[in-house]
C-alpha cells in the first residue's frame, strides 16, 4: 500500500499501529513467510508444497489491470502476511476510543450495546463468544455429520476433504489475487454437508471475521454433497477497523449431483471517509462450481462498504440442468468505487443461469457492472436470463454496465438487459406529498428498486441489508 | 506471415511520417485478442491463417465490369480503394456550386488521423494509404439524388493490402444520403484497411449506407470516426450479405446539442463468415440521442460479434441512448458475442441495451406451420420479420428494393437441426 495511504489513514486513530511484531510474521513476501505460516499452523507438507507452487506461479505473474477503478500500487513487500490475533492491548480500551459514526451507524442498524463493544472489538471475548455461538450448534450439526469448522481445524482434523477439493474451483494457476491467497491464506471456513442432509440452520461467518481480524487473506471451501443444501451468511456488516489494507479473499463452493448451495454476503467494509482517504480494497475471488447434475448455486450479495469491491462470484455450470444465481446490489457514495458482476459458465446442457443486478451510484463514486455470460458449444438448450440497472445520483458519480455474452450454441437463449437512469421524479413527488421527507422517500425508492434482490435474503439478513441501503445513501440526497 | 511493405513518396515531409507510423505499426503489429477492442476478433490470427505474404506492391487496375443501379443517382466510382470517376450529372448543377471532391492526399489525411495515432490499424494506413477521396458538400445543399460510392475490387489482388480513405465534410444545412456499395470481383485473397472522417456542421444530415452486392471472399477493416456538431444528425445502415472477414468500427462523437446518432445493421452471415460491428457513440453534449439496431442472422458456422458502447459525460444531462442487438443462430456452429457497454456519468438521461440470442423460436415455426406455410417459407418469413425493425428505418424505397432482393437471394437456410 502507498505510504500516502497509510499516513492519511493515521487520522483515524483506531490505535492499531501498535508495534504487536511478536504476533506477526515479519513483513514481506517470500519463501520464509509461506514457510513461517505453514509452520505457525502446523500444516501438512502436501499443503506447504502446495503453498510454495502457488507462490512460484505468482512471482510470474502480473497484476491484472483491466478493472475500471485504479489504485495505487501494493506494495507487497510491506505487508503482513500472518498475524496471530492481537491482544487486548491493541484494541480500543473503551467505546470513548471508537469512531463516533461507528457507533452512530450501530445504533442505526439496530445493533444492542453489547454487541456494538462485541462489534467494536472492545470485549476480548467476543472471539470466545462467536466461537461459542458456532459450538452451541455444534452437536446438532455433527449428528447430522455435518462439518462446519475453520479451515486450519479441516486441515488438521479432515486433510483428504480439503486436499480433494482445495483448489479444483479456484486453481493456483488462476489470476494474480487469486494465486497470492492460494501461497499465503490464513484462515477461513470450511463447511462440509453429506449426501442428502439438509442443513438445518444457516451458517454464518459474521462474528468469526470481525474477532479475527486478521482475514486479509481468508479462504473459504464449502462442499455439498450429493442431494444435500446449504445456506451460508457471510456477513461484514461492522465496518471493519482494519488498517486500510488489501482483503483477498477466495472462497470456493462445490456442489455435487443435486446439491444447493446458497450463499448469502452482506458486505460493508470500511469504506473510507467523505474525502475518499482509507477503506479497504476488496478483492476477492468467489467461485462455484456446479459439478453434479441438477445442481444449484447461488449467490446473493449486497455490497456497501469497501474503498474499491472488485470481484466477481462466478458459477461454472458442468453438470447437466445445474443452475446458477447471482444476485447482487452494490451501492457505491463518496469516493468508493465498485467493479463487481459474475461470470455464468454454461458448459453442461440444459444449464440455467440468472443474474440480477441493481447498482446505486451517489456522491463522487464510480459503479461498474461487468459479466460474462458463456454458452459453450455443448451446452445445448441451456438459457440465461440477465438483467441490470442502474441508478444515479448527481452527476459526479458514474454507472457503467460492461456484459461479455457469448453464445456458441443455436439451441440456447441468451436475454439481457440494462437500464441507466435517475431516481423517477414522480415518484420523490408522490412520497413528498404524503410526508416523506426527501431522505426517507429516496429510501423508499431505493429499497424498492433493490427488492428483486432484497428478496433472495435470509430473513435476519435482509432486514439488516435494507437499513444498510439506507444508511449507506445518507447525506447524497439534496 | 510474410510482410512486405515498401513505401514511397514524393515529399520528404511525408515519407518521414509514414516511416514512423510503419515503425509504430511494426512494433504494435496487427491487432489480437489480449487487446480489450478485439477480444472477439483475432485479427494477427485471422491474417496469418489466411495470407503467406502481405504486400503493398501497386498492380495494374482491370477495369470492373460496371454494374449500375437502376435508379437515378450520382456516383463516384472507386477501384481497388482509389478515386476512378465521379458523375454528379443527375444533381443538375455547376459541380462547384454545391460540392468539391479530390483524390486524397496525406495532409488533408492528417488532419484528422492525428487523433487516432494509437490505433496500430490508424498507423499502418498512414504509412502506406494509397488513395482515396475528399469530399465536401458545400453549405446548404441539399442533395436531390443520393450518392453512391461504386467500391469495386478487380483484377488480380492476390496477397495485396489495400490501405485508402474517405473524408466527407458535410457543411452547414447540408444534407445528402450516400450508398457505398462494394462489388467484389476480384481473384486471389486481399486485405483492405479503410479509414473513414465524416464531419457534419451545424444542421447538417446523412444518411450513410454500406451495401456489399454479393458475398465477398475477402477480409475488409473499416474504422468510420464521426463527429456531429449542433442539431446535425448521422444515420449509418450497415447490410452485408456476408463476407469471409469484416470489422466495421463506428466512433461517433455527439459534440453539439440536440444532435442524434443512429446505427443501425442487418447482417446475413454465411460460410465461415466472420463479421463484427463496434459502436462508440459519446454523448459529450446535453439534449443528444443515440439509437442502435443491430440484427445478425447466423448461419454455417459464421461467427458475429457485436461491441457497442455508450458514453455519456457528465454535462450531456437530457440523453437518450437505446441500443439493441439481436443473434438470430441458425446453426449450431454459429457464434454471436456481444459486448454491449455503457459508461455514463451523468444523472439526468435514459440510457439502456437489451441484447438477446438464440434459435428461431419454436412456437412463432408451429404458428405458420399449423396455417399451411411450409417450413422452408416459414423460416424465410421469420427471418425477414427479424430484420424487418432495421429494413423499416430505411424511408427510401430504392434501397429498401435492393436489399429486400439482396435477402431473399440469401435466405436459403435450410433447418439442418431438424
Amino acid at each position: 500500500m502507498s505510504t500516502k495511504v497509510i499516513d492519511s489513514n493515521k487520522e483515524y486513530k483506531y490505535g492499531f499501529t501498535t508495534d504487536i511484531e511478536s504476533f506477526k510474521a515479519p513483513k514481506g513476501l517470500n519463501e520464509e513467510t509461506i514457510k513461517f505460516i505453514s509452520r505457525e499452523k502446523k500444516e501438512p507438507k502436501w499443503l506447504l508444497d502446495w503453498r510454495l507452487k502457488a507462490y512460484k506461479r505468482l512471482k510470474s505473474l502480473k497484476e491484472p489491470n483491466w478493472q475500471k477503478p485504479k489504485y495505487p500500487k501494493i506494495d507487497y513487500q510491506d505487508l503482513y502476511y500472518y498475524s496471530a490475533p492481537k491482544s487486548a492491548k491493541e484494541k480500543p480500551k473503551s467505546l470513548d476510543e471508537v469512531d463516533p459514526k461507528l457507533i452512530e451507524t450501530y445504533k442505526k442498524l439496530g445493533i444492542p450495546l453489547d454487541e456494538q463493544k462485541r462489534l467494536s472489538g472492545v470485549a476480548v471475548d467476543a472471539v470466545f463468544d462467536s466461537v461459542s455461538v458456532a459450538t452451541t450448534f455444534k452437536g446438532e450439526l455433527t449428528k447430522k455429520g455435518i462439518i462446519f469448522c475453520s479451515i486450519s481445524e479441516a486441515i488438521q482434523k479432515h486433510p483428504e476433504l480439503v486436499r480433494k477439493y482445495l483448489g479444483s474451483v479456484i486453481p493456483i494457476t488462476d489470476h494474480y489475487f487469486a494465486t497470492l491467497n492460494s501461497a499465503v491464506f490464513t484462515d477461513g471456513s470450511f463447511v462440509y454437508i453429506p449426501p442428502n442432509v439438509r442443513c438445518p440452520m444457516e451458517l454464518s461467518t459474521y462474528f468469526r471475521i470481525n474477532a479475527s481480524q486478521t482475514g486479509q487473506f481468508e479462504r473459504t471451501l464449502i462442499i455439498a454433497d450429493k442431494g444435500s443444501y446449504v445456506s451460508y451468511l457471510e456477513g461484514c456488516t461492522a465496518p471493519m477497523r482494519d488498517e486500510n489494507q488489501l482483503h483477498a479473499a477466495n472462497v470456493e463452493l462445490v456442489a455435487l449431483d443435486d446439491a444447493e448451495i446458497k450463499y448469502s454476503t452482506v458486505q460493508n467494509w470500511y469504506p473510507g471517509d467523505e474525502q475518499g482517504k482509507g477503506g479497504i480494497y476488496n478483492f476477492v475471488t468467489k467461485r462455484g462450481a456446479c459439478k453434479g447434475k441438477n445442481s444449484k448455486i447461488s449467490w446473493t450479495q449486497v455490497e456497501t462498504g469497501s474503498a474499491i469491491t472488485w470481484k466477481y462470484p462466478s458459477c461454472i455450470l458442468q453438470g447437466d440442468n445445474s443452475v446458477g444465481e447471482f444476485y447482487s446490489i452494490a451501492i457505491t457514495n463518496n469516493y468508493q468505487k465498485a467493479d463487481t458482476g459474475t461470470k455464468m459458465i454454461h458448459l453442461g446442457k440444459n444449464t440455467k443461469s440468472k443474474i440480477i443486478s441493481k447498482g446505486i451510484s451517489a456522491g463522487k463514486a464510480d459503479n461498474t457492472y461487468r459479466g460474462l455470460v458463456d454458452i459453450n458449444r455443448k451446452a445445448i438448450n441451456s438459457r440465461n436470463y440477465t438483467q441490470c440497472d442502474s441508478l444515479l445520483m448527481g452527476n459526479k458519480c458514474g454507472a457503467h454496465t460492461v456484459p461479455y455474452i457469448k453464445n456458441k450454441n443455436s439451441s440456447s437463449i441468451i436475454e439481457h438487459e440494462a437500464t441507466t437512469s435517475k431516481i423517477n421524479e414522480e415518484q420523490l413527488f408522490y412520497c413528498n406529498q404524503r410526508g416523506l421527507n426527501q431522505e426517507e422517500a429516496v429510501s423508499l425508492i431505493v429499497n424498492g428498486f433493490c427488492k428483486e434482490v432484497l428478496q433472495q435474503l435470509p430473513m435476519e439478513f435482509a432486514v439488516e441489508a435494507q437499513k444498510l441501503v439506507s444508511i449507506s445513501l445518507e447525506g447524497s440526497v439534496g | 506471415m510474410e510482410l512486405n511493405f515498401k513505401i514511397k513518396d514524393k515529399s520528404d515531409k511525408s515519407l518521414k511520417l509514414r516511416e514512423a507510423n510503419l515503425s509504430t505499426f511494426k512494433k504494435k503489429g496487427f491487432p489480437n485478442k489480449r487487446e480489450e477492442d478485439w477480444k472477439f476478433t483475432d485479427l494477427e490470427k485471422v491474417l496469418s491463417e489466411n495470407f503467406k505474404e502481405l504486400h503493398n506492391n501497386q498492380l495494374d487496375n482491370k477495369k470492373p465490369n460496371v454494374q449500375d443501379l437502376k435508379f437515378s443517382h450520382n456516383s463516384i466510382t472507386l477501384i481497388n480503394g482509389k478515386l476512378e470517376s465521379f458523375d454528379f450529372k443527375s444533381e443538375n448543377l455547376q459541380y462547384e456550386n454545391f460540392f468539391k471532391i479530390n483524390e486524397f492526399n496525406l495532409d488533408q489525411h492528417l488532419n484528422f488521423a492525428n487523433e487516432l495515432k494509437d490505433n496500430q490499424m490508424q498507423n499502418l494506413n498512414t504509412a502506406l494509404h494509397e488513395g482515396g477521396f475528399y469530399l465536401n458538400i458545400k453549405s446548404d445543399y441539399k442533395f436531390k439524388y443520393p450518392i453512391v460510392i461504386y467500391n469495386y475490387f478487380t483484377g488480380v489482388l492476390k496477397n495485396k493490402i489495400i490501405n485508402n480513405s474517405e473524408t466527407i465534410t458535410m457543411s452547414k444545412n447540408s444534407d445528402a444520403t450516400i450508398i457505398e456499395y462494394l462489388i467484389d470481383e476480384s481473384e486471389g485473397n486481399f486485405f483492405n484497411n479503410t479509414f473513414k472522417y465524416i464531419n457534419l456542421e451545424e444542421n447538417a444530415s446523412l444518411n450513410y449506407y454500406f451495401i456489399n452486392k454479393k458475398e465477398s471472399n475477402n477480409f475488409f477493416y473499416e474504422f468510420s470516426k464521426v463527429e456531429l456538431l449542433k442539431n446535425s444528425n448521422f444515420k449509418k445502415y450497415l447490410f452485408s450479405s456476408g463476407m469471409k472477414f469484416g470489422k466495421f468500427e463506428s466512433n461517433i462523437k455527439l459534440n453539439g446539442m440536440n444532435s442524434c446518432g443512429e446505427v443501425y445493421s442487418g447482417l446475413f452471415l454465411g460460410i465461415n463468415n466472420h463479421q463484427e460491428i463496434k459502436t462508440n457513440i459519446q454523448h459529450l453534449k446535453p439534449n443528444c440521442q443515440s439509437h442502435q439496431d443491430i440484427k445478425n442472422v447466423l448461419a454455417s458456422g459464421s461467427k458475429g460479434v457485436f461491441q457497442g458502447k455508450v458514453f455519456v459525460d457528465s454535462i450531456a444531462q437530457k440523453t437518450n441512448a437505446y441500443q439493441l442487438s439481436k443473434g438470430l443462430l441458425l446453426d449450431k456452429d454459429s457464434e454471436f458475442n456481444t459486448k454491449p457497454e455503457l459508461e455514463i456519468y451523468a444523472d439526468d438521461v435514459k440510457c439502456s441495451h437489451g441484447s438477446t440470442s438464440g434459435n428461431i423460436d419454436k412456437e412463432s415455426l408451429f404458428y405458420l406451420k399449423a396455417r399451411g406455410i411450409k417450413e422452408k417459407e416459414a423460416i424465410k418469413m421469420i427471418i425477414k420479420g427479424f430484420l424487418e425493425s432495421v429494413l423499416e428505418k430505411i424511408k427510401d424505397k430504392d434501397i429498401t428494393d435492393i436489399l429486400l432482393n439482396h435477402f431473399n437471394k440469401h435466405i436459403k437456410y435450410e433447418n439442418r437441426s431438424n
